[in-house]
């Protein structure tokens, strides 16, 4: 402790006294000045500005208690160490009320005893200062912080928008169909995205996809993804029809831009197309789990399928699946997010509840959301999407 | 939320990673790392992956996995071996079709008759059986006698 190059104050109407404690501390390595009553001691105290004050409580005029009333109307911290031959508790206790940092009886036997007092006062008034200090410091970087995290928010809300403003119109009624999505990111930027748009006028394509990882990161990727279907489905129309355009194509395009990106990211997706002239759907899986689900006939099952998440191997070949379809059916299509909300310590177990979610739903989205309670959702560790489409339900 | 971790060991070219609980995004940049080392320094014949312990692996990693696949094949003709006995983590790895880029083990102990469907590799047939084998063997030699062979990888790196 660095106490002993301290100023210190004494206020002492006793000549003998003063003198004698102002030699004992000056040997003991502090400055001392001194005064001999409480006005000229006040005086003392504003010009010199002392680290800490000894006075005695019993001089004439002002005395002690007054003393320390005043120095501590001018919010000072500085600690005044009281001594008194009175010895009279009720100037103890009111002394101690004001403040004072100590109260020593005179006389002072050993001065030793007055030294160590004065030591600790100041220890003390150091520990308040610095307290003080940190708390200061704390509550700047504080405001720092919540300024820096309203910005945050701010670009998180606007990358929302963003995010937002890139999905579908939903419902989306076309030829029959009915197609209908829901997004609830675990953060504000969800690496969760689904798309349906017409291809031309026999077909539709609709994809889910979810980018690994979570937040903005992820999120910049989905932009990603729709800049890049977007840009196919332009290059395939200015290039007239493309008979033979499949889901798989797609999943290949994507695998190779996102590879070519170098982001360290990759998705696990679900493509389809629906020939509105055939009846027939087509469709692809990079790495999706779980598996679409069709309902039809009161009855849901799982589809079968396989293939790479896309966006990690240069060669993957994605293969094609085809179903017929029936005049009334749902087609869902979920993140694994949703596998958080079903029952069951294993996966297995959950994977295989969400059929007969989808069948107690009925097949449609807004169903599904009542079943699986989407409305009262806490916080959630993963994205959640569901993208349904379906025709004709009872 | 638990942390899971991750340890290394080597012996005789073969390189252990073992995965130890809830593995997250938390670890993959030490992972990488050491990705980068094995491919960059070690003479290194095989890579065993162990999952028997692992109660979930996060996307970013699985896809640090696959990128252990690709840099195994270009070095050594070779995909990496993952030994998995939990059926979620065993049926995640299948959804993501990583059977067809890791010599996928399901069994605790190794039997030859087991390995009927590896992907096809740059090494014959019998090669790479023998050394999805051998991976195993040494795997489980380390497991059972040999627990001080792994060290913390994330310490590990830190002593770099």
């Amino acid at each position: 402790m660095h106490n002993s190059s301290a100023k210190l104050l004494i206020i002492d109407d006793d000549k003998v006294v003063r003198a004698s404690l102002a030699a004992y501390l000056e040997d003991s390595g502090f400055q001392v000045l001194q005064a001999g009553n409480a006005l000229q001691g006040l005086e003392v105290f504003e010009s010199e500005e002392p680290d800490l004050v000894i006075c005695d409580l019993r001089m004439p005029q002002v005395d002690g208690l007054e003393l320390i009333r005043r120095i501590g109307e001018q919010q000072s911290e500085t600690p005044v160490i009281v001594m008194s031959g009175a010895g009279v508790m009720s100037d103890v206790v009111e002394a101690l009320r004001l403040g004072a940092a100590d109260y020593l009886i005179k006389p002072l036997e050993d001065l030793a005893v007055l030294e160590h007092s004065v030591r600790r006062a100041l220890d003390r008034a150091r520990l308040r200062l610095e307290n003080r200090r940190y708390r200061e410091k704390l509550e700047v970087a504080n405001r720092e912080l919540q300024a820096s995290l309203s910005l945050l928010q701010e670009d998180q809300n606007a990358g929302r928008q963003v995010q937002l403003n890139m999905l579908p119109e939903t419902p989306w009624e076309v030829d029959g169909l009915c197609f209908a999505h829901k997004i609830i990111p675990s953060l504000y930027l969800s690496g969760d995205f689904v798309d349906y748009f017409r291809i031309d006028e026999r077909r539709l394509g609709f994809y889910l996809a979810d980018v690994s990882g979570h937040g903005a990161s992820s999120a910049f990727v989905t932009v990603l993804l729709k800049f890049m279907t977007t840009r196919l489905l332009y290059e395939f129309r200015r290039n007239g029809a493309f008979p033979d355009f499949k889901p798989s194509d797609v999943l290949a395009h994507i695998n190779r831009g996102l590879i070519n990106c170098k982001l360290g990211k990759h998705v696990t997706m679900l493509g389809g197309l629906i020939d509105l002239a055939a009846d027939r759907l087509t469709y692809c899986v990079g790495g999706h789990l779980p598996l679409p689900v069709f309902y039809s006939n009161g009855e849901a099952t799982y589809l079968k399928g396989r293939g790479l998440p896309v966006g990690l191997f240069q060669d993957a070949r994605y293969e094609n699946y085809e179903l017929q379809l029936p005049a009334s059916f749902s087609l869902t299509l979920v993140s694994d997010g949703v596998l958080d909300l079903l029952p069951g310590e294993t996966l297995k177990e959950r994977e295989a509840v969400l059929p007969d979610r989808v069948r107690t739903a009925g097949g449609t989205l807004d169903g599904l959301r009542q079943v699986l309670g989407l409305a009262q959702l806490g916080e959630m560790p993963d994205d959640i999407a569901l993208l349904v489409l379906n025709r004709n339900l009872a | 939320m638990s942390i899971g971790k991750i340890q290394f060991a080597e012996q005789s070219g073969t390189f252990v990673l073992k995965f130890i609980g809830e593995i997250r995004l938390t670890l993959c940049s030490a992972l990488d790392d050491t990705i980068e080392r094995i491919f960059a320094a070690l003479n290194f014949s095989a890579i065993v992956i162990d999952l028997t312990e692992t109660q979930s692996i996060d996307s970013t990693t699985l896809g640090l996995l696959a990128k252990l696949s690709i840099l195994s094949r270009q070095k050594v003709g070779m995909l990496p071996t993952v030994v998995t006995t939990h059926p979620d983590i065993t049926r995640l790895l299948q959804s993501m079709g990583f059977d067809q880029v890791f010599n996928i083990v399901d069994r605790p102990i190794p039997c030859p008759e087991c390995l009927s469907e590896l992907p096809s590799q740059d090494q014959s047939e019998e090669v790479v059986k023998a050394k999805v084998l051998e991976a195993h063997r040494i795997l489980m030699g380390l497991n059972e006698s040999n627990r001080e062979a792994f060290h913390d990888l994330v310490s590990a790196l830190e002593r770099q």
